[in-house]
């Protein structure tokens, strides 16, 4: 895994870490916080519907005692019950549903003492019934009261009902009245949407529904419940209770959650993204100078001492490159010591080859002036014409030694490294160089420093450029730009000068082999030129570079220091 | 068919009842201007005869109020409403005499099947229209020919401009009476939408309606000074009457009458010596329509007369043969039958306090350990399927639908206490029911002093004199 994987991974988690963690403790948090106040909410509603049920017997048994006493002074009710079918009877069946009314009771009946109902208010023409069981399940249930199912023209009514008694003429009669427990009411008592309150008789289907809540989650279930005696007074059978559950649904709960999931899930993919752009174009930013000074490093060898590690970073890298540079700079250095040793050793070997080679240019003219000496002494009148015959092995020896001259000339080794006029040698190369295809335009920086090299090395140097860059222009016209400039560099102040053409340019692979020794593209190179000028560059403490585009031509840029 | 017992039958009872009403409404003494009967009319009405005659009556009528099928009417506000607009050939008022109508002479052949009517000359519709034996035999066809007709009443033949000739299947006694009906009155083409034309003493000059019924209109009378202009306000059956009684005295001046059945609106008006409270004719007979044919067992008289005095706060009594429909049995019989399933509903005529009171009755009986033997034998084949019943009251369209689907235990409505002439306007009962008939009702008319004379026709309808309708 490279290093940037590393970092953008590391820098990933750093970010999304911390996100995942916070969230999570907020959904738990919450999750805790809701649940508490939802318990607290039901012992508060249960509380609440305990003292409500109370107070509503209580105050519902008030109203059927008022009522019985209303009644058992009613001359009408009197004559009515007592007088048979008559004119009262009317008014008493009529009773109960004024008095209803006027008492805001959900169900009121009268019975007589063998339990027939004389006059019902929720159901006006139940009367002459005959269910005695009811008031007798209510006065046993007296203190608590129960939960009635009466029975309506329309339908049943659940109500919460108490009951009274009178007694007119030596008979009893029984009052019996509820308050309606419908649905509305008990929505009323809700606190909320999550929390209600459901009646439930008996052990019925509804209450199977509403299983007691426990770890489960459950979408509806029975926090609590409160008992009260049952009275179904259209069903035979044992009484059962009634149960009033208080239910919590727990599916704003989970809705909050999956919200609370949504947007956490939503940070964590945008932090995601966000992180991974972040951290991806940190990481190339923290590597990219490092890739650089591996790149450089990698370049580096004996023969290609040039790469510059100097830079103005103040920071760890920085003081790598540093490192790095100062290494390149004492390797320079040390490659310039040993070269010099070998050019010390090899120079016997030169010398000799020069000895044998000039011997071997030496000897035709030794043996044609041995033979014309001979054939001065010997047949003097033969001298002019005999040395007509061996001329042209002289001019060719002359012509050999003076080749081998010049070839040699160009190995020769510049020790001297006195101070010269960068812009007075571009003048004169410029002078000397010129072509009738090639125009030479000198660019130079005035005034310009001296520069520590000696002049016939920086010559050299500066000819190889020129001569390859009116070469790159194939004989076609074009321009050759010499320039000169002074720069500050990390390791002092430097020249830079500059031959540019306008010729063929070089390909990426012809760049990377152009410094190399014997490598040329020309049919009559010897492929010694730019290697000669790397090496005359690098003994002088500078570098030299090449920057090039196909079809564009060529820029050659050797940094010396100055004097 | 109609049967004549009917007829002869409803005499009596309706002449007894108005007399007696009229007595006691002049006996008490804290009336001072209480109703008289005319000399030698018992049916005509006449509120407080030293007060000045007014012009202008208003009137309250329970609704709703339509006149799209008039004349059949499904009311007793439509009755009384067509009735001053829609003349027959003649009337029957309630002694049961026969008068003119719009037939100046009338006679039969000895079969008394056949029989001739000469329309007076120079009658015309509201639209200016000629009234002749031809614009008769038009009208009569909207009334129906068919044998489910009560009256089975022939094809009219017009012998003459102003002759027209009629015949009837049977001959009944209670003829020519029978041509009093109101189903028999004499309407012309109104416009798309508009009532028929009017052929009685009252013209619509105004009209107001919402929802299809009317909610008030102004009647005049043919030519200025032959009556008194009535201005009349339809309101819900189940208003409380007492509020328009309290506006009648407001406004004493536009003194007015009222028709209720609401028994504490009657009470009402009986504490005030403004009011006279006259009852009109029985004219509904509430059935249970029981799907079971075993319902046919029907409640004993003890029984029917305790659901009229306990059961129900109306003016009812036991419901009182004869029935009609058990001689025409055709015009109570809906042609589409279903087979029932038990539901447990009882239900009943919605607007109608009556019959949701004798429907809530036999629910609770239903329930009841000691349930009747004719409650049993009424709800028979759903007793065993749903023990538990309730009253559920609909529209006169859903409570066909849910008879004829046979979904109901039973119905409760309103049968028309005459034979109808025409076969419209109240329930039928499904093919294989049974008809229980359970109580009779009346309607009263309260009358606040000052009205001008008005008689009560056969069959209910109330109608105001004029110079040129006697």
């Amino acid at each position: 895994m490279t290093f940037r994987a590393r970092l953008t991974i590391g820098m990933l988690a750093a970010a999304l870490l911390p996100i995942a963690i916070f969230g999570i403790g907020v959904r738990r948090e919450m999750a805790a916080r809701l649940n508490r106040q939802a318990d607290r909410q039901v012992d508060a509603l249960v509380n609440v519907l305990r003292a409500d049920l109370t107070t509503e017997v209580r105050d519902t048994r008030a109203r059927l005692g008022a009522l019985a006493h209303q009644l058992a002074a009613d001359t009408r009710f009197r004559l009515a019950v007592e007088s048979g079918p008559s004119a009262d009877r009317r008014w008493l069946l009529d009773w109960a549903v004024e008095a209803m009314r006027g008492t805001g009771l959900a169900m009121l009946q009268v019975q007589d003492s063998a339990g027939r109902i004389v006059s019902s208010g929720h159901f006006r023409n139940d009367f002459d019934r005959l269910d005695p069981r009811l008031p007798r399940a209510l006065a046993a249930a007296r203190a608590t009261g129960a939960v009635v199912r009466a029975r309506l023209a329309d339908g049943v009514l659940q109500a919460l009902a108490g009951v009274d008694s009178l007694t007119v003429g030596g008979r009893r009669y029984t009052i019996v009245g509820a308050r309606a427990l419908d649905s509305v009411r008990l929505a009323n008592l809700s606190p909320n949407s999550e929390i209600g309150v459901v009646l439930v008789i008996g052990d019925s289907a509804a209450r199977a529904r509403l299983p007691a809540c426990g770890a489960a989650v459950l979408p509806r279930c029975a926090v609590a419940e409160l008992a009260l005696p049952y009275f179904d007074d259209s069903a035979d059978g044992p009484g059962r209770s009634a149960r009033f559950l208080v239910t919590r649904d727990s599916g704003p709960i989970e809705a909050l959650r999956r919200s609370v999931d949504r947007w956490l899930l939503l940070a964590l993919g945008v932090t995601l993204v966000a992180a991974l752009g972040l951290a991806t174009w940190f990481a190339g930013r923290i590597a990219r100078p490092i890739t650089e000074l591996a790149d450089k490093t990698a370049r580096v060898d004996l023969d290609r001492l040039d790469q510059e590690f100097a830079t103005d970073r103040d920071d760890e890298i920085g003081a790598l490159a540093r490192l790095l540079d100062a290494m390149t700079s004492r390797l320079r250095s040390g490659a310039a010591r040993l070269r010099e040793t070998e050019r010390r050793a090899t120079v016997g070997d030169l010398s000799r080859q020069i000895n044998h080679d000039i011997k071997n240019g030496l000897a035709p003219i030794r043996h044609v002036v041995r033979h014309l000496t001979e054939i001065a002494e010997r047949q003097p009148d033969q001298l002019a014409a005999i040395f007509g015959e061996r001329r042209a092995t002289l001019e060719s020896s002359v012509e050999y030694l003076d080749g081998l001259a010049r070839n040699y000339a160009k190995l020769s080794p510049a020790l001297d490294r006195s101070s010269s006029d960068p812009n007075a040698i571009l003048r004169e190369i410029a002078a000397a160089n010129g072509a009738a295809h090639a125009v030479i335009e000198l660019r130079l920086a005035e005034p310009m420093p001296p520069v520590r090299a000696d002049p016939l090395v920086l010559r050299r140097i500066l000819e190889n450029l020129v001569g390859n860059a009116v070469d790159a222009l194939d004989g076609r016209p074009g321009r050759v730009i010499l320039s000169s400039a002074a720069a500050d560099a990390p390791n002092g102040r430097r020249a830079c000068l500059t031959v540019a053409d306008s010729g063929r340019g070089m390909g990426p692979e012809e760049l990377d082999r152009s410094f190399d020794d014997f490598y040329t593209t020309k049919a009559a190179g010897t492929g010694l030129g730019l290697s000669v000028v790397r090496r005359l560059v690098t003994d002088l403490g500078g570098s030299v570079r090449a920057e090039t585009m196909p079809g564009q031509g060529s820029t050659f840029t050797v940094e010396i220091p100055t004097a | 068919m109609a049967h004549p017992e009917m007829y002869r039958h409803r005499r009596p009872t309706r002449c007894v009842d108005l007399l007696a009403a009229l007595l006691v409404a002049c006996a008490k003494p804290s009336v001072p201007v209480g109703v008289a009967p005319a000399a030698g009319a018992s049916c005509l009405v006449r509120a407080d005869s030293t007060a000045p005659a007014l012009t202008d009556v208003r009137i309250v009528l329970p609704g709703p109020i339509r006149l799209e099928a008039a004349p059949i009417f499904g009311s007793l506000g439509e009755l009384i409403v067509q009735k001053q607009l829609y003349a027959p050939l003649v009337r029957s008022d309630c002694n049961g005499q026969v008068v003119a109508g719009l037939a100046e002479r009338w006679r039969s052949d000895p079969t008394g099947r056949r029989w001739t009517f000469d329309v007076r000359a120079g009658q015309r519709f509201s639209g200016g229209a000629p009234i002749d034996a031809m614009a008769v035999r038009d009208s009569w066809p909207r009334a129906g020919a068919s044998p489910r007709d009560g009256l089975s009443l022939l094809e009219p033949i017009v012998t003459g401009p102003l002759t027209l000739e009629t015949a009837v299947v049977e001959p009944l006694e209670a003829l020519p009476a029978a041509f009093a009906d109101v189903a028999l009155a004499v309407v012309g083409s109104g416009g798309r939408g508009a009532p028929s034309a009017e052929s009685g003493a009252f013209r619509i000059t105004r009209s107001a309606r919402a929802g299809g019924s009317y909610t008030s209109f102004d009647l005049a009378p043919v030519a200025e000074g032959l009556g008194p202009r009535l201005h009349v306000d339809v309101v819900p059956a189940d208003a409380d009457l007492r509020d328009v009684l309290d506006r009648q005295q407001v406004a004493i001046a536009r003194a007015g009458i009222v028709i209720a059945r609401d028994p504490t609106a009657l009470s009402y008006a009986r504490g005030h010596p403004e009011f006279t409270v006259v009852p009109l004719p029985w004219d509904r007979t509430y059935v249970a329509i029981a799907s079971a044919a075993s319902g046919a067992a029907h409640p004993s008289p003890e029984v029917r007369s305790s659901l009229a005095r306990d059961a129900v706060r109306g003016d009812a009594r036991a419901a009182e043969p004869p029935y009609w429909w058990e001689n025409a049995p055709a015009c109570a019989r809906s042609a589409r039958a279903q087979p029932a399933r038990a539901t447990g509903d009882v239900a009943y005529l919605a607007g109608d306090p009556i019959a949701r009171e004798l429907a809530e009755r036999i629910v609770a009986l239903a329930g009841s350990s000691e349930r009747a033997p004719w409650v049993s034998a009424m709800l028979a084949g759903h007793l065993a399927v749903r023990p538990l019943f309730r009253a559920v009251g609909f529209g006169k369209t859903a409570l066909d639908s849910a008879l004829g689907s046979g979904r109901l235990a039973a119905a409760i409505v309103p049968y028309p206490r005459l034979n109808p002439v025409v076969c419209e306007g109240f329930v039928k009962a499904p093919p294989g029911s049974a008809l229980v008939p359970l109580v009779d009702s009346r309607a009263h008319v309260i009358a606040l002093r000052g009205v001008p004379s008005f008689v009560i026709d056969a069959d209910g309808a109330i109608r105001f004199l004029t110079a040129a309708a006697p």
